[in-house]
């Protein structure tokens, strides 16, 4: 639009405006801007300039923090939360035994101040801190997060995370109802302030699950006085550092700070706010307007990263989880390990990760770099000619007689381009015809389920910072297989990690077990994620997590 | 008349009964469910929670507990989606926002489209005539995402004078409530805008021409006079019967509206309950929707015969 042009509109509208409200007077603007920034703010206020001259005035304001979710949080209930706008908020109500860290990094201390392990990995101590409060002023104690366990696996809950406790001794045999009794799960409450846990098999990622939300205490006495309304603001008690304050259905949850938080002093920021937004478009308009300091658990419009990425309040991290095409090897043709290589070979990740961008790196393993895990090594990377060799090897020389494959995936706009370039290189490099269909998300998801697709586009987002949260699905009957594929080599070596106490030994057990998903398996990994996120330049204590988890906890504002 | 509108409520019961029959089926229909998620509940895990909501029932031990809990108590259940929280008080809290949307909507349009049909219908065939009539056709034909980002991007991102998006009721006073409002309000109230303007100027043309508007001038009635007294009233009537088809598009049709400017509306959980198969809540905003379009619709064929004595029902 030409600068006339825009102001003769921009004179229409105003007209418009000027009616619609009754505004007489030409002089004043028609409308008061809401919260208007006190003198004194509003000469320092932050600048962000775009090279297009775009520029974000942020009015959050020096001790507020606000930030976006996609979407109304399901509950605010740690025991039946399930998602990813619920955890932003749930781990800073609610404090775990362990904490997660600024940054990448071990778990620190939360309510428990220190912990022991046992020689074999498989039982653990906490000594909880006598000074931690729930934010009506009673103790927390060693009780309270026996009954919040003991309270997700209770089956009246209808907790959807109760599987996330069976690593815990006894606990998934009582959920199951195979033994009644709950003194069969092993969470032994020693003393007020001491709690033991024995784990039903070895997992140095237990400490790591601590600070999952499934594991955080809620208070019993008020969620007995208020079975479904606890968690609204007048009745809720939490114990961490914040404190929700308003929780408007679809507009927006605040949370001031918890009086009795027992590091109340370490506290920046006086109260944040979390913004259900559904749209990344309407997002970024209301970042643009200066209205949120983060985009938080939304994604940056995909269309307009090429111009984002030049701003410098954007930033990438690395995000634990990975991009992938699952093979439905109940298939006849992609029972033929070959067939699968072939078309893995055929696939140019670089040439997607270029297009689609967002500092997403294409990667042929499956496991994410998370910790001091190395993922496997893999020959199975782009080479088209090895990749023919293999398809007339399988009896398909240059994709003679090889069935169409239908490639499923869910509507949107980035898997639909990821869908078509791979469609153009398997019909270019192995005259493999591919038809593309897209459904809508919960229908990919039953197609998936029940294996009514050939091959299907694929994400896993790790649940905790160990491999096996991207390698145990791929088990015999697994509930996300999703495959048909089994591999009894496979299942043993996992088997294996799970008895073994030393820790190194037991990446090396994975390890192999990676090394067959990726030889044989019936996964083609495209890549690895990244989190492109957008930041208040005025925000410090925000650092780089592979969870994208950042407690508000540490976050301070210089404006 | 009484007879009319007691005759009008039965058949609207039997209607509103349809229709939750069909739906209740046609979204069980539908593939997926509520719990149904990329990482997969454990089975138990999943039976549990189908059995709290009564999903393990078969479909008709479903369809009757369902109308029980409607008919007998108005009750439509807990959300699967938000288990806080009831479908019950799901709705009482969009449909506040959506209505208070639509009336500020009608209003605008009432407010621009009535003056420009009437200075159009006086002066036809002037130039001022071809101009509001070339906007009236501008403001029908562009659709409401292109209007709505492109008022965000003029007068809340480049002039800040409104918010870009986001919700603010009228409990947190009128000028933060204007600022997050207005422009929905004018995005969604444009088209009728325009309509209404088109209508006004048709009523107007026809009055006009009528013996009694003669009749009026004749008796040394001044133009505005004539105007106001005589011919407003005339031409008011297809804008009228207009309104309650207009608000009730406007209620079903802001949809996309509160998508752009992030409103917490039924317009969200209309679209939203469908994509999570949060069955109760499909089945209350779907009532809902439909009870509102039927008695917007008794309401305006009783307006009808108070303003044209023409019509009549009996």
């Amino acid at each position: 639009m030409t600068r006339r042009a825009a102001l003769a509109v921009n004179a229409v509208f105003l007209v418009a405006a000027v009616i619609a409200t009754g505004c007489r007077s030409d002089r004043s603007p028609p409308i008061e801007r809401r919260s208007p920034l006190p003198t004194a703010e509003k000469a320092t206020v932050e600048t962000t300039t775009a090279r297009d001259g775009a520029q974000t005035v942020f009015k959050t304001g020096k001790d507020r923090f606000v930030f976006a979710i996609g979407g109304e949080p399901e509950t605010l209930d740690p025991g039946r939360a399930r998602g990813v706008n619920e955890n932003k908020i749930i781990s800073n109500l609610f404090e775990g035994l362990v904490e997660v860290p600024l940054g990448a990094g071990p778990v620190v201390p939360g309510v428990a101040e220190r912990w022991e392990r046992s020689e074999d990995g498989l039982s653990y101590t906490f000594h909880l801190r006598k000074n931690a409060k729930w934010s009506n002023g009673d103790p927390v104690t060693a009780h309270d997060f026996y009954y919040s366990w003991m309270r997700v696996l209770d089956t009246a809950l209808g907790a959807p995370y109760s599987d996330m406790l069976y690593v815990i001794a006894g606990a998934r045999d009582f959920y199951e109802g195979r033994n009644p009794d709950p003194k069969s799960v092993a969470i032994t409450v020693v003393d007020d302030y001491t709690l033991r846990v024995k784990l039903a098999y070895v997992a140095p990622y237990f400490l790591d699950l601590l600070a999952f939300y499934t594991y955080r205490p809620v208070h019993r006495a008020t969620v007995e006085r208020h079975p479904d309304r606890w968690t609204r603001p007048e009745n809720i008690v939490v114990n961490g550092p914040y404190i929700l304050t308003e929780w408007s259905l679809n507009q927006r949850l605040v949370a001031g700070q918890n009086p009795h938080y027992w590091d109340k002093a370490s506290l920046g920021i006086r109260e944040f706010e979390a913004l259900p937004i559904q749209e990344n478009t309407t997002m970024l308009t209301v970042y643009e307007g200066g209205g949120l300091d983060w985009n938080g658990a939304l994604d940056l419009p995909a269309i307009k990263i090429s111009s984002l990425e030049r701003r410098p309040d954007y930033h990438v991290d690395p995000y634990l989880g990975v991009y992938f095409y699952r093979y439905n090897v109940t298939r006849e043709v992609l029972a033929d390990n070959r067939i699968r290589q072939a078309l893995a070979m055929a696939v140019d990740r670089e040439a997607i990760t270029t297009v689609i961008k967002m500092g997403i790196t294409p990667s042929a393993t499956m496991v994410p770099k998370v910790g001091d895990y190395v993922s496997a090594e893999t020959d199975v990377r782009f080479d088209p000619q090895r990749a023919r060799a293999l398809f007339a090897e399988a009896g398909y020389p240059g994709g003679e007689g090889f069935p169409r494959l239908q490639l499923l995936y869910n509507t949107q706009e980035n898997h639909k381009r990821v869908a078509e370039m791979i469609q153009q290189m398997w019909s270019r490099h192995l005259g493999v015809g591919v038809d593309l269909e897209n459904q809508e998300w919960k229908v990919y998801l039953k197609s998936q389920r029940d294996l009514d697709y050939d091959i299907s586009r694929s994400g896993w987002i790790g649940d905790y910072l160990d491999p096996m949260t991207f390698l145990g699905m791929w088990s015999t009957g697994n509930g996300n297989n999703n495959t048909g594929w089994s591999d009894k080599e496979y299942d043993g070596l996992l088997e294996r990690a799970r008895r073994e106490g030393d820790v190194k030994r037991r990446l090396e057990l994975l390890r192999e077990a990676e090394a067959i998903l990726l030889q044989r398996g019936p996964v083609l990994p495209i890549y690895h994620y990244a989190r492109a996120y957008l930041l208040n330049p005025a925000v410090e204590g925000f650092e780089p997590h592979p969870l994208d988890l950042h407690p508000i906890k540490y976050i301070r504002k210089t404006r | 008349m009484v007879r009319f509108i007691i005759r009008r409520l039965i058949s609207s019961v039997l209607v509103l009964f349809v229709i939750i029959t069909a739906s209740f089926f046609v979204m069980k229909v539908a593939p997926g469910g509520p719990f149904d998620a990329d990482r997969k509940l454990p089975d138990e895990v999943k039976k549990n929670i189908e059995a709290k909501y009564h999903l393990d029932k078969p479909l008709w031990q479903q369809y009757g507990l369902q109308m029980k809990s409607i008919v007998l108590h108005g009750d439509f259940g807990p959300s699967m989606k938000y288990p806080d929280r009831t479908v019950n008080e799901i709705l009482a809290d969009g449909l506040p926002v959506s209505m208070l949307l639509g009336v500020q909507a009608l209003l605008i349009a009432l407010i621009i489209g009535l003056p420009a049909g009437l200075i159009s219908g006086l002066k036809q065939n002037t130039m001022t005539d071809y101009s509001v009539m070339t906007g009236a056709m501008a403001g029908v034909s562009i659709p409401n995402f292109v209007l709505g980002p492109l008022l965000i991007w003029i007068f809340a991102i480049q002039f800040q004078w409104f918010d870009a998006a986001n919700w603010n009721g009228l409990s947190k006073g009128l000028g933060p409530h204007i600022a997050t409002s207005f422009l929905p309000s004018l995005t969604l109230g444009m088209y009728f805008a325009a309509y209404i303007a088109r209508l006004t100027r048709g009523g107007m043309l026809e009055l006009i021409r009528q013996d009694y508007i003669g009749t009026a001038r004749a008796k040394g009635l001044s133009e505005k006079l004539v105007v106001i007294r005589h011919a407003l009233k005339g031409a008011i009537i297809p804008v009228v019967s207009y309104l309650g088809p207009a608000f009730a598009a406007m209620l079903t049709g802001s949809v996309v509206i509160e998508k752009i400017f992030n409103i917490p509306g039924l317009g969200t959980h209309f679209v939203n309950s469908a994509f999570n198969r949060d069955y109760p809540l499909v089945l209350g905003t779907i009532v809902l929707y439909s009870a509102l379009l039927v008695l917007l619709n008794l309401v305006v064929d009783v307006l009808y015969t108070v303003l044209d004595p023409r019509v009549s029902y009996d």
